[in-house]
């Protein structure tokens, strides 16, 4: 295998050898062969010489055919190597042609003078088919508007377009004309750039067949570039339409927009599609087709410029610049003006960038200057910015106004650069005296030192430079939902609060029956425990309780306290209630019970115990069922 | 889960609660401070896009818009210096510093163009009533009698009867003035739902309709104040302090 590999090596630098030093060869290629009517196709016309003049170039007779575009090239081989050196000149002259009829055409030949002697190609017949019926156009991977179809490398559209590129072809697709459409694109002069480096970029129409209207309906945003217009050439204020291959495909073609942008900040921009309508319409003006047309969105990378700026560099500027300064005199009287002219020129952004600053000179007022860009919008953005000084003596002596430095990024350098003006002498002549020169409107500074009139310019007032931000949490609340919240929750609260404490009223007020009902139940516990108390055998306990429970429940029943009553008190109240003789003296001998157990409790027994808790019972029942039929009689 | 855990997760929700106003607050107050360094050294690009984020982080701030308006001034772009220091002064309209910047930012984009407006209008008495106070004194003003008022209402609830007539004509008073300041933030917000806005750049072709190939109406220049009364997509229709309207790019405009 590896000897193999050696035998074609050297024989192909034979090959390349013996071509060195051949006659020079003329010749003529047809890209593809038939081709269709309509349908553009590549010729190449080629010549090698050795090192020898060319002269007199006359091109074929171009009969049946009609030439779309056409470009020369020339390229130099050189190889130096111990038995001499070898230099071989190629011209190629490449045309796009387009077939007008069916048929065997043919291309007659060309002609040259080499050397005195005149060379001829051979005479090329194409075979002219039916248009779709002739062979595919061999596909390029192309990037848009980049080089003519069928002849790799050649790029004549978008000269400073061409550069490697490494991705692999994709799949071929065969260019019928039915594929033709009509389209918009944006082609940008690059996809990197240094942040405040100019990018052309030009929106561009391909149509099929001539149109009637044309509108944008949404131009592209360019969010985080400078935009600057650039000129659009124009036919008698419309479009400039020309014919133009794309693909192997004749399209009409004209430019739409172009845009000088240049990038604000590092990042990745996109800029937005332009979007167009395009119509035909009929002889009455009705639209009889119309097509909505979209460019696709372009991106654009900016990076930060290299570290190493100059000190008091503009990072606006970028690109190529020149300074000059000039006064309209060198020799003045005091009182006198002169005019200073500062003029940057140059490719960038000259809107944006600042012009050096005017120095501080003893004995001179200086005036605001008038500021003018002169701005060119051809391919690129570019012309002159111009501050114009009044430069007023005070006092009579030899000035040195010095050179003025501007500083910027050569972006075809890649390198910071510095331009500066010489020093310009000034001399003034005549008696110091205090100047009246021009009414300024905004005199930039004069030396406080010198005694006169000390005007400054408008300028606003200084920065704050706080520690922390401070908030304004009032304009913060303004605009916030919480503000409602303010207004609704003190209203919404005291409604609450008052159906809450309507509530607990409610809830807390005691009626007749639950006030019976509490004493009912507080009776009934008491005389549970007393119960308890018996059975377990401790008497007086048991007998202390039947006491309690009948002194609170005709408290209850009473209104006030009974423990304090006489007997005869007793008497009279429990009366009041109605229950009767027999009721009232019951009860009364109850508690007379309680009352001995209290004091002798040697003297109950536990049968007399259990028979005063019945007995107790039976009186609570009694005064309750009082109660009841006092309450349903009412 | 376990008392322990209940317990855990309420103390990082605590913490959390308590350190993440903490800790925007360090950022804002670092791009705050970029953003002075950045103006004080030259960069005013640099001071801009540090100001530019908080203002993304809708920061309330007349500082902010103040130094913002200084630096877009140094850059020369007095439409948005204008527009900068007109947020400062809807935020504080007693801001001495931002008013004398601004009239100084608009003497100047006078001798660049001046818009004269023929028959221009005054602004209506309701609207320079409703305008007088800031939206911060506003809401405050409201907000502090508003709750007064409440807070007296509870008081009374709790007071015994003899003293409670005094406490409820002071709640009345209270709440009259919450009235008063309420109307005017109603009004306040009546009025921003049509905003005014300033123009930005040096010079905007006003359109007829919300289209580039409309005709141009009539041009106006930057730092002019205009209402936004519609949008539409892209562009939004702009009216004049003298009556006439058009179309221009919403980026054109600064919302105020």
């Amino acid at each position: 295998m590896r000897a193999l590999t050696c035998l074609v090596a050297t024989g192909t630098l034979l090959v390349a050898a013996t071509a060195w030093g051949q006659a020079p060869s003329f010749t003529a290629r047809l890209g593809r062969n038939p081709v269709g009517v309509g349908e553009a196709f590549p010729f190449e016309i080629n010549l090698s010489v050795d090192n020898a003049p060319m002269e007199d170039y006359r091109p074929p007779d171009f009969r049946g055919f009609r030439i779309v575009a056409q470009q020369p090239s020339q390229s130099t081989q050189i190889q130096m190597g111990g038995g001499g050196g070898f230099m071989r000149q190629t011209y190629t002259w490449h045309y796009q042609l387009v077939a007008l009829q069916k048929g065997k055409l043919t291309i007659a030949p060309a002609s040259v003078r080499v050397d005195g002697r005149e060379l001829r190609t051979e005479k090329v017949t194409v075979t002219v088919v039916d248009s779709g019926q002739a062979q595919p156009a061999p596909q390029q991977r192309q990037q848009p508007g980049r080089g003519i179809p069928g002849f790799p490398g050649a790029n004549f559209f978008f000269p400073d377009l061409v550069e490697p590129d490494p991705e692999p072809a994709p799949a071929p697709e065969p260019a019928k004309p039915a594929g033709r459409r009509n389209f918009l694109r944006a082609v940008p002069s690059k996809t990197k750039a240094f942040a405040g480096e100019q990018i052309a970029v030009e929106w561009q129409m391909y149509l099929t067949e001539r149109q009637n209207n044309y509108a944008p309906t949404k131009e592209p945003r360019t969010d985080g570039f400078w935009a600057e217009e650039l000129e659009v050439p124009q036919n008698r204020g419309g479009l400039s339409l020309s014919e133009q291959v794309l693909e192997g495909r004749v399209y009409l073609f004209a430019p739409l927009m172009r845009k000088a942008l240049f990038g604000l900040h590092p990042g990745k921009y996109t800029i937005t599609s332009l979007e167009a309508d395009i119509s035909r319409v009929d002889f009455f003006g009705a639209t009889v087709k119309s097509e909505h047309l979209k460019a696709d969105p372009v991106t654009i990378e900016i990076v930060p410029l290299p570290a190493g700026a100059p000190a008091g560099f503009d990072p606006s500027a970028v690109g190529r610049f020149s300074i000059a300064a000039e006064v309209d005199r060198n020799q003045v009287q005091v009182g006198d003006a002169i005019t200073l002219k500062l003029r940057l020129d140059g490719q960038g952004n000259l809107r944006k960038i600042g012009l050096p600053a005017m120095p501080r000179l003893d004995g001179w007022k200086i005036y605001e200057p008038k500021l003018n860009v002169q701005m060119n919008r051809g391919d690129v953005i570019g012309g002159s910015k111009t501050a114009e000084y009044l430069l007023l003596p005070e006092r009579p002596g030899q000035t040195t106004l010095p050179a003025f430095s501007f500083s910027y990024f050569d972006t075809q350098k890649a390198a910071y650069a510095t331009v500066k003006t010489e020093p310009l002498q000034l001399t003034v002549t005549g008696e110091a005296a205090p100047a009246q020169g021009p009414r300024a409107t905004a005199p930039v500074a004069t030396p406080a030192s010198s005694g006169s009139e000390n005007l400054l310019a408008l300028d606003v007032r200084p920065l704050r430079s706080r520690p922390s931000l401070r908030r304004d949490l009032g304009s913060a609340l303004y605009h916030s939902p919480a503000l409602l919240g303010v207004a609704i929750a003190p209203p919404l609260l005291l409604g609450l609060l008052s159906l809450l404490g309507l509530a607990r009223a409610r809830l807390g007020q005691e009626t007749e029956g639950k006030r019976r009902r509490k004493l009912r139940r507080s009776a009934n516990r008491r005389l549970r425990t007393a119960t308890a108390h018996l059975r377990e055998g401790r008497l007086a306990p048991s007998l202390g309780e039947i006491e309690r429970v009948l002194t609170e429940f005709l408290t209850g029943k009473v209104g006030r306290a009974v423990t304090g009553m006489s007997r005869e008190e007793l008497r009279a109240a429990l009366g009041r209630l109605g229950g009767g003789a027999d009721l009232t003296e019951s009860t009364v001998s109850a508690l007379d019970t309680c009352d001995r157990a209290r004091f002798a409790p040697g003297s109950i027994n536990p049968e007399e115990a259990s028979r005063a808790i019945d007995h107790a019972g039976e009186i609570i029942e009694a005064f309750e069922k009082l109660q009841s039929n006092a309450g349903g009689a009412a | 889960m376990s008392l322990r855990r209940v317990a855990s997760a309420t103390v990082l929700c605590a913490t959390l609660a308590a350190f993440a106003p903490t800790a925007r607050a360090d950022f804002l107050d670092q791009a705050w401070k970029r953003g002075n360094e950045a103006h004080l050294r030259g960069d005013y690009a640099g001071a801009v896009a540090a100001y530019e984020q908080l203002d993304k982080q809708r920061v309330v701030s007349a500082d902010l818009y103040y130094n913002l308006g200084v630096t877009y001034f140094r850059q020369g772009h007095l439409g948005h210096a204008i527009w900068a220091f007109e947020r400062a002064l809807v935020v504080a309209p007693d801001d001495e510093d931002a008013r004398f910047n601004m009239l100084q930012a608009r003497k100047l984009a006078d001798q660049r163009a001046h818009d004269k407006l023929e028959g221009a209008e005054r602004e209506a008495l309701w609207t320079r009533l409703v305008t007088f106070f800031s939206p911060s004194t506003e809401v405050w003003l409201f907000c502090g009698l508003y709750l007064g008022c409440f807070a007296l209402l509870f008081v009374r609830r709790r007071m015994a009867e003899d003293s409670r007539l005094a406490v409820t004509t002071a709640a009345a008073v209270l709440g009259s003035a919450a009235l008063l300041a309420g109307a005017l933030l109603l009004g306040r917000m009546n009025l921003d739902r049509i905003p005014y806005a300033v123009v930005l750049p040096d010079t905007v072709a006003v359109k007829e309709g919300a289209d580039t190939n409309f005709r141009t109406s009539f041009e106006v220049h930057g730092g002019l104040r205009v209402r936004v009364l519609d949008r539409d997509q892209d562009w939004v229709r702009v009216r004049l302090a003298n009556g006439l309207e058009g179309f221009v790019r919403t980026e054109d405009l600064g919302l105020l």
